[in-house]
Order: C-alpha cells, then sequence, then structure tokens
C-alpha cells in the first residue's frame, strides 16, 4: 500500500482534499482521544535508529511532551473540553479545518513533525512531501495508514508527492487550505507564500535560519567538565549533518588566553573525532564535499594567524579565528570558531536570521541577562549546549499547535443554570 | 645532486607515458614535497596551509596524502604567487563559467618555457610532429598580450604545428560569431587532400561551426583532418550533448572518421598539461603529471570505476603553487597500466562538472527550491 502518492493533476489534489473535508459520519474525536492516538503512534514507531532525527520524533510523541504543550498554548483546561471563562464570556479553541504542509528536505523527520502539530489541534493534513524524504516518511507514516487503531487519524491525513516546479499543483494545494505550514529556505517560502491562498488561509512560516553557540570564560577555566561541553557541542553540530536551521555554525569563545584556547580545541577535536567515528558520513555530495576543502582553504590563506584543524577526510572541521575572519556558513559539519574578549561582541551577529543561541554560561546571572539581549535582538532560542536541536514549542518564534486552531468565544444567552 | 629545477626538466624530456605509476610515483613523490617546501618559503599563506595540513609533510608517503589547493583559490585570490611581479612573463586566465570570476595564473620565464615544451611533447606523442595548415574555430587572436586567456593560450599552443593558420570565424555583435564561408572554402580548397588540423573550444565548435554549417548545408570535405578541441562539455552539458555523438555528427560533416575527433581535458590553472583522448577513449597522464580521483567522503584515491572530483598534479609550476590542484570536474579511473592503448599510469574518464546537489539548507544564505 503506498503512503505517499504521486499525484500528477489539479483534479486528483481536489478529490484527495474533498475525501479530507467530507465530516465523518460518527462522533467527533474529544481532545484527549486525539491525544491519546497520536502517542500511540509514536509507541508503534517501535526502534527504527537509522533515520536521522528519529530519537527527536519520539521524544516529540511522548505522550507527557504532547500534553505539556497542548496546556501550555491552549490552557490548563483543553483537554477537558472545558470553557476558560472570562466576564461571562466563555472561549474555547476549534481547529482551522485544512492545513497544507509544505515541507523542506533537510529534516527527514519534518514531515511527521509538521503533521502531528495539525493532528493535535484536530485538523486534517494534506502533506507535500519532498521526494528525496519519500522513503523516510512511509517508515513514519506506516502506523497511522496501516493500524486499525489508527483509522481516525488516517482520515484525517493525505500524504503527497508532486515535483516542486509544478506551479499549478501548489497552486490547487494553496487554493483549497485553511492553513498553511511552509518550511524551508529562502527560494522555497518566499515561493510558496506567494501561491494564492484564500483570503482566509492562516500562513505560518519556518523559514531559514542558523544558529550560533557561545561559551564563556568561566566554562573554559573549568577543566573537568570541559569535554562534556565540547561532547554537547559535537552532538548539535552532528544533528542533521549540520543542514537544519538549529545546528549551530559559529561558536563564539570568550577567551584571551593561548593556552587555555589550545586546551579547548584539544578537546574539541576528540570530541568531534569520537562523533565523526560513531556518526560517519552516509551520504555525502561531491559539490559540498568540495565546499568544504575550499572553506579551509580560503580560511587558512586569508591571513598568516587563522588556524584549522581537519582530517584528510570530511569528517569534520574546525575553522579558528578572530571575529574579523568570520564567514558565512559552511554547513558540512564546518565549525568556526571565533574567539572574543567579551561575549558582548556575539550580540552583533544575532539577528532575526538566527534561530538559536546554545550557551554554556558557568555565571547564572550573566546567562540570563546574556539570554535577554540575544532575545531582544531576535533570536528566538537559548538552548544549553546539547538540546539546541530539540524540536519543541515555541519554535521560531511561534507555537506550534496554536496557529492551527480558531480561538472562538461563546456568550450564554440567559443566566439559567438548567 | 640534481637541484629541483634539473629534476623537473629531467623528467619533462623522459618518455611520457612508458613508466607504470607505481615508479612514476616514486620518481615524482620527491619532486612534489621539494615543491611545497619552496612554496612555503616563498608564500606565508601557503605556508600557514602547509602548517595545518593533517599529515606532517616528513610522514606523507603518498602523492594523495600531500597538500593540494582547490582551483578556485586562483579565482578569488591573488595572494598565491610564488614570485615577484617583475618576475612575471605573463598571466593566464581561465575561461569563466557563467557567474564566476576567472583565475589568474601568473607565469614566470621557467615556468612559461616548461609549459610551452609539455604541451609540446604532448601534441608530438598523439598527432606528430609534421607541420600542416590549421584552421581555427575562432576569431583571430591578439599576438601581444601580456595577459592572454585559456583559449589563447591553446590557440598559440598549436602555432608550432601549423604551416599556414586560418581563422573559421569572424566576430557579430556582443561577442557572437559567424562562419567565414570563404576562408573555409579557401582551406578546403586548398588543403582537402592533405593532412589538416582543425582547433576549437568545444562550445564554439558545436554551436558556431557545427551547428552553422548544418543550418546552411554548406558542403565541406576534409577527410584527412585531425579535429582537436578542448575547454570542456560545461556549457554543453546543459544542451545534453554526448561526446559520441559530437563526435559522429562533427566526423558526418567533415567527411573523416570520429576517431579523428580529439577531445582533450585540461585547464589553466594546471598549466602545460593537457589530456588527450586516446584511441579507447581514455584520458593519460604524462609522467611530469598525475591525477587523483578523490572519493567524495573519504578523500582517499576512488578504486577504478568508481567516480569522485578530480585532482590535477603537475610538477611544472613554479611560479604559483598550482602542483597540487583540486578541480570542479568529476571523472573515474578506468584502470591503471593496463589501458589497450598501451599507455601507462592512470587512464581516466572525464564524467562532467561536479553536479549542484539538492540544496537543502535552511540557512539563509543558500537557495532552497529543490530539484526533486
Amino acid at each position: 500500500m503506498k503512503i505517499v502518492n504521486e499525484v500528477k493533476t489539479k483534479e486528483e489534489i481536489a478529490d484527495i482534499l474533498a475525501t479530507l473535508r467530507a465530516k465523518p459520519t460518527d462522533r467527533r474525536l474529544t481532545s484527549r482521544e486525539l491525544l491519546d492516538l497520536i502517542a500511540y503512534w509514536g509507541e508503534e514507531l517501535g526502534s527504527q535508529l537509522t533515520i536521522p532525527g528519529f530519537p527527536f520524533i519520539k521524544m516529540w510523541l511522548r505522550k507527557a511532551n504532547l500534553e505539556s504543550i497542548l496546556k501550555r498554548e491552549l490552557g490548563i483546561n483543553y483537554l477537558d473540553e472545558g470553557w476558560n471563562n472570562h466576564s461571562g464570556i466563555s472561549y474555547g479553541f476549534a481547529p482551522l479545518g485544512l492545513v497544507g504542509h509544505w515541507t523542506a528536505a533537510n529534516v527527514p523527520i519534518q514531515p511527521a513533525l509538521s503533521l502531528s502539530c495539525a493532528l493535535l489541534s484536530g485538523n486534517s493534513s494534506v502533506v507535500r512531501v519532498p521526494k528525496s524524504l519519500i522513503e523516510v516518511t512511509e517508515l513514519i507514516a506506516k502506523p497511522i495508514l496501516t493500524d486499525k487503531k489508527l483509522e481516525k487519524l488516517k482520515e484525517k491525513t493525505a500524504f503527497i508527492y508532486f515535483p516542486s516546479d509544478n506551479h499549478g499543483l501548489h497552486q490547487a494545494m494553496a487554493e483549497e487550505v485553511d492553513s498553511a505550514y511552509i518550511w524551508g529556505g529562502l527560494e522555497s517560502v518566499s515561493y510558496v507564500r506567494s501561491l494564492p491562498f484564500s483570503h482566509w488561509t492562516r500562513i505560518n512560516v519556518f523559514g531559514p535560519r542558523t544558529s550560533l553557540a557561545v561559551i564563556d570564560k568561566g566554562v573554559l577555566a573549568e577543566k573537568e567538565p570541559l569535554s562534556k561541553w565540547c561532547q554537547r557541542l559535537s552532538r548539535d553540530l552532528w544533528q542533521f549533518d549540520q543542514q537544519a536551521c538549529s545546528s549551530p555554525h559559529w561558536l563564539f569563545v570568550e577567551c584571551k588566553n593561548d593556552v587555555i584556547l589550545n586546551n579547548f580545541l584539544g578537546e574539541m577535536k576528540t570530541a568531534l573525532e569520537r562523533e565523526n567515528q560513531e556518526h560517519p558520513w552516509q551520504h555525502l555530495p561531491a559539490d559540498l564535499s568540495s565546499s568544504v576543502w575550499e572553506a579551509r582553504t580560503k580560511w587558512l590563506t586569508k591571513n598568516e594567524n587563522t588556524r584549522a584543524e581537519f582530517p584528510l577526510n570530511l569528517g569534520w572541521t574546525i575553522l579558528v579565528g578572530e571575529e574579523k575572519d568570520l564567514e558565512p556558513a559552511h554547513f558540512a559539519r564546518v565549525l568556526q570558531i571565533i574567539r572574543v574578549d567579551s561575549l558582548t561582541q556575539v550580540l552583533n551577529h544575532v539577528d532575526r536570521n538566527t534561530q538559536v543561541v546554545g550557551v554554556g554560561f558557568s555565571d547564572r546571572q550573566k546567562e540570563s541577562d546574556f539570554a535577554k539581549e540575544v532575545i531582544n535582538r531576535g533570536a528566538e532560542r537559548v538552548s544549553k549546549l546539547g538540546q539546541m536541536h530539540v524540536f519543541g514549542s515555541p519554535w521560531d518564534g511561534q507555537d506550534l499547535v496554536r496557529p492551527l486552531m480558531r480561538k472562538v468565544m461563546w456568550q450564554q444567552s440567559s443566566e439559567t443554570t438548567r | 645532486m640534481m637541484n629541483l629545477d634539473e629534476k623537473i626538466n629531467e623528467l619533462l624530456n623522459k618518455n611520457l607515458y612508458e613508466l607504470p605509476q607505481g615508479q612514476r610515483d616514486l620518481q615524482t613523490l620527491e619532486i612534489y614535497k621539494e615543491l611545497v617546501i619552496r612554496s612555503q618559503k616563498l608564500n606565508p599563506f601557503y605556508k600557514n596551509l602547509v602548517k595545518h595540513w593533517p599529515i606532517e609533510l616528513k610522514h606523507i608517503q603518498n602523492i594523495y596524502e600531500l597538500p593540494f589547493l582547490p582551483v578556485t583559490v586562483f579565482k578569488s585570490s591573488e595572494k598565491l604567487t610564488l614570485v615577484d611581479e617583475s618576475k612575471v612573463l605573463r598571466t593566464v586566465s581561465s575561461s569563466a563559467t557563467s557567474g564566476q570570476t576567472p583565475s589568474t595564473i601568473p607565469l614566470d620565464r621557467e615556468t612559461a618555457k616548461r609549459m610551452s615544451l609539455s604541451v609540446s611533447r604532448i601534441y608530438q606523442h598523439f598527432i606528430g610532429s609534421k607541420r600542416r595548415p590549421l584552421l581555427v574555430v575562432d576569431v583571430a587572436q591578439s599576438k601581444s598580450d601580456h595577459g592572454i586567456s585559456a583559449r589563447s593560450a591553446a590557440i598559440r599552443s598549436l602555432l608550432p604545428y601549423a604551416s599556414k593558420v586560418h581563422y573559421a570565424l569572424i566576430p557579430k555583435d556582443c561577442d557572437e560569431f559567424e562562419i567565414d564561408h570563404e576562408v573555409i572554402e579557401e582551406f578546403q580548397n586548398k588543403y582537402g587532400e592533405e593532412d589538416v588540423l582543425i582547433y576549437g573550444f568545444t562550445t564554439i565548435v558545436w554551436k558556431h561551426f557545427f551547428q552553422a554549417i548544418k543550418k546552411s548545408r554548406f558542403k565541406i570535405s576534409l577527410p584527412h583532418a585531425i579535429l582537436l578541441h578542448s575547454g570542456g562539455w560545461k556549457k554543453l552539458e546543459k544542451e545534453k550533448v554526448k561526446k559520441s555523438e559530437f563526435n559522429q555528427q562533427i566526423a558526418e560533416i567533415l567527411g573523416n572518421r570520429p576517431t579523428n575527433i580529439l577531445d582533450f581535458y585540461g585547464m589553466a590553472e594546471n598549466v602545460g598539461v593537457i589530456y588527450p583522448d586516446c584511441e579507447f577513449g581514455n584520458k593519460h597522464v604524462p609522467l611530469f603529471a598525475d591525477v587523483i580521483i578523490r572519493d567524495p567522503i573519504t578523500f582517499r584515491p576512488a578504486e577504478p570505476g568508481h567516480p569522485g572530483i578530480i585532482q590535477v598534479c603537475s610538477i611544472l609550476p613554479t611560479s604559483f603553487p598550482g602542483h597540487l590542484l583540486l578541480t570542479q570536474d568529476m571523472g573515474l579511473a578506468v584502470g591503471y597500466d593496463n589501458c589497450q592503448c598501451s599507455r601507462k599510469g592512470i587512464s581516466f574518464r572525464l564524467q562532467g562538472r561536479v553536479p549542484k546537489s539538492e540544496i537543502r539548507g535552511c540557512g539563509n544564505i543558500l537557495a532552497s527550491i529543490e530539484v526533486t
């Protein structure tokens, strides 16, 4: 049975969307029932560890996790189907209807993550899956479409594929949805945003971002846990091969002392090499491979004082320099380590393009002040190192379930309590 | 004890394709190491690269472990020179593909001399030393440029083999060309029954010579012509013109055989080394050079039959650190010392440019239109 269906005509899309909109003959699922089914989906995924990001989707779909998100975004009473009362008026939430998902190709679990937000909010979904993610999506979505217990979720879900340059089919999808979740890089999101959505369609964009990390001098001075910090950062670097929005490309280290810096670099090198041995490249396109060599060479020949550490293979790359040497993100496990005198210098590099700032601070107050500053400048999340990729709510500065719902109100018609 | 120049010149004058790969590696490894050491002393930026290379020079036992430079570094920087400006005899610029800055390569007297001798020896090996009438599928070139393009350099390299030179194209507006029918007719009337040479850049031969002749239904007959072309297939990749189709169709209009259409691979940065096709369609490497096909992940030499990124090596240049260069081309090794043409060393084939992968990052510096 095909899970991701290739569509070729507008009529096929129209049929799929009409089926998704059709009202089920039996009763609507309660919020708790939906939550239980989605959590059951997560349990049925088993332990398919070879999918990049698989631990995240497993963790995400845990009942406790989903429940906390629903309560945080929609209120404590939401799962009890209760209203929130305020000044005699009752407020609640209702699904928008049909959500269109345009997902990017760089995060294999993204179609499933995006879908789960729509399911949690009681919506139906049509998910356009990038060609390269069809196989992994079929693995992750299989329980929904094959397990009888998840029949109700199946009624609400359609995975489709069509070529990215088929404007007609993009248009057909856009015209019919009540909400859109759009993920991807600059050109992709700009294109999808420009599609002719209906005037009522709520559009949510998770667009191109980059991330960075910082370590303060206090952490560098601590000898014993230094290797742990490096392991955490390596773990953040490795996930999704540094191609996710939350992947750190620059690490700013607050350090004036060469000995301390060298010590840190030694630990970083060890951590990266260990990560490389445990998780070597499975696939690396030749042009990305070339670009890593160009990055290494350009860095070392730009002036006589830049430093770099790398093996002969493409396993990992550290480029070490000063703030003036900083370059755009290189991807493919290339980490620029920038020495600064003070972490306040990092603020110049944080803006609306920054998704995550991973932090390693020894002083809590200093960390709190820094977090507030970077958030003011545009960063959406400040995470401890090792947790930069943990997908959660809020993401890119927005809730994940709430945007797919209408906030509704009920004004009672009379004072009677019967 | 020979100095570096003497060692280079000695190899430059030996038989080009007779030494098996293992023996040539033994002869050239130490020369490459000397070139690296020398380049470090003369250029502080190159020195910084070598200083950070993952393997210390004294521990290197194979050419593939030596420090190399991507060719693109010469497009973005003129810092990597080994000679003072006063010693630069001329510069060679690469042909820039769309949107790219060309490389500018400085040649001193010694490097320029070796470059000429090397190309001359390779040509002689493949087409003989006899001078022949030459039809250049291009416009007449300027004679006295200090800086010359790769196209001009290629044409100049053939002039010693030309008894007469004729140019088949005339310039039109906006960098376009048209066929000079008179010149071609005169050429074929005079030399039609003789051995002649034709040379042009691959795209120019296809677009401005072959297609123009086909369209005009102009009759041409040069059955004893050898057509040499270079410049690569990158601009023809979009049009999906395969080499076999190119050879067949050009041979048809010339009235000669497809095996007389010789493609040679080369680049401005790999001065003096060209890689013509042998009669079995493989490319071979002269003794004073090398080609490594690198696996994109391990960066070790790929096994024969497995595609990889081409690195070109040459002991010839001493005016810039162009002795070990990572190209932007894909290729595969056909074998070592076992080509049916009897030429020793690696035999390889080109597979085109390193393909642009589906760009995935969310990073705002990358365009993310999926190609799937």
